[in-house]
């Protein structure tokens, strides 16, 4: 593998993105787990714009690492306590930690022998040419109005759903209703 | 047009490594919120996925997926933080291994 231009960003972003990972789970402060994360998205996004997804990637800045990012760094704000630095190191939970990574451990390798095992056909050198606007705007909205008319329409009914839990949820407790 | 010269499987590996360091992620932290980004780490993870196939087979329908997944994200952060804060409303915390009424 020569050291062309996309070969290189493939390998940084994919180390940004697996570091500023480890960061979300390993950091102790939750604001700086939340930058974490909005680096991991776009490192994530940039990885989109390499596989020619480039309307995905825009979203995955605009909605991810934009929308539901403030949401939470919001929430962490309003619920910061400050007796959570109560460390409890009982014999149960230094037995679990190991179990629980070795479980994760099997995970990750039952996924890797799956895809070491698959063949993934490589489709000859004219065939592997996208079709033209692929990741497009006007691509997904075509594919998405052809084929996927009713998942859309329930999308918006799951986030109209969505929107009336999350009202009912914060408003306060005893009046009205 | 890129030239897709990086073989699938790399992309796959990387989905792999990320939506592990998710899944190690929900189960050792112990704040509910810090659970939840690892979550969307997860989410996010399938998405590389969904993307690198729908590259791999020059078919849109995976970039529709990906759009999908979002939109389930986006109502599960609505509605999971809302939770969270009334949780933190009444017991002053969001340590899961605090909140076990469910447990049996």
């Amino acid at each position: 593998m020569g050291f062309n231009p996309e070969t290189m960003l493939f390998v940084l972003f994919s180390l940004a993105s697996v570091v500023s990972a480890l960061g979300v789970v390993v950091i102790r402060d939750p604001i700086k787990g939340a930058m974490s994360l909005i680096a991991c998205f776009f490192s994530v996004a940039v990885l989109f714009l390499l596989q020619a997804a480039e309307m995905i990637a825009i979203l995955e800045v605009l909605v991810y690492a934009g929308a539901i990012m403030v949401l939470f760094v919001f929430v962490i704000m309003l619920v910061e306590n400050k007796e959570a630095a109560i460390v409890r190191n009982t014999v149960a939970q230094r037995v679990a930690l190991p179990v629980k990574l070795i479980g994760v451990a099997l995970i990750a390798y039952s996924f890797t022998d799956f895809i070491r095992r698959t063949p993934f056909p490589r489709p000859d050198t004219a065939a592997r040419e996208l079709p033209a606007g692929f990741g497009s705007v006007a691509a997904i909205g075509h594919e998405f109005f052809d084929n996927f008319v009713f998942h859309f329409e329930m999308t918006s009914l799951l986030l109209l759903v969505g929107i009336v839990g999350a009202v009912i949820l914060s408003k306060k407790r005893g009046k009205a209703s | 047009m890129i030239d897709p010269n990086i073989p699938i499987e790399h992309y796959l590996y990387l989905s792999v490594i990320l939506f592990s360091i998710g899944t190690a992620g929900v189960l050792v932290r112990r704040n509910a919120i810090v659970v939840f980004m690892c979550i969307e780490l997860m989410l996010a993870a399938g998405n590389l996925t969904l993307v690198t196939f729908a590259r791999h087979h020059g078919d849109t329908a995976g970039h529709i997926y990906v759009l999908l997944v979002m939109a389930v994200a986006a109502a599960e952060v609505a509605v999971g933080l809302a939770i969270m804060i009334q949780v933190f409303r009444i017991r002053r915390t969001v340590d899961v291994d605090d909140l076990r009424e469910m447990r049996g």
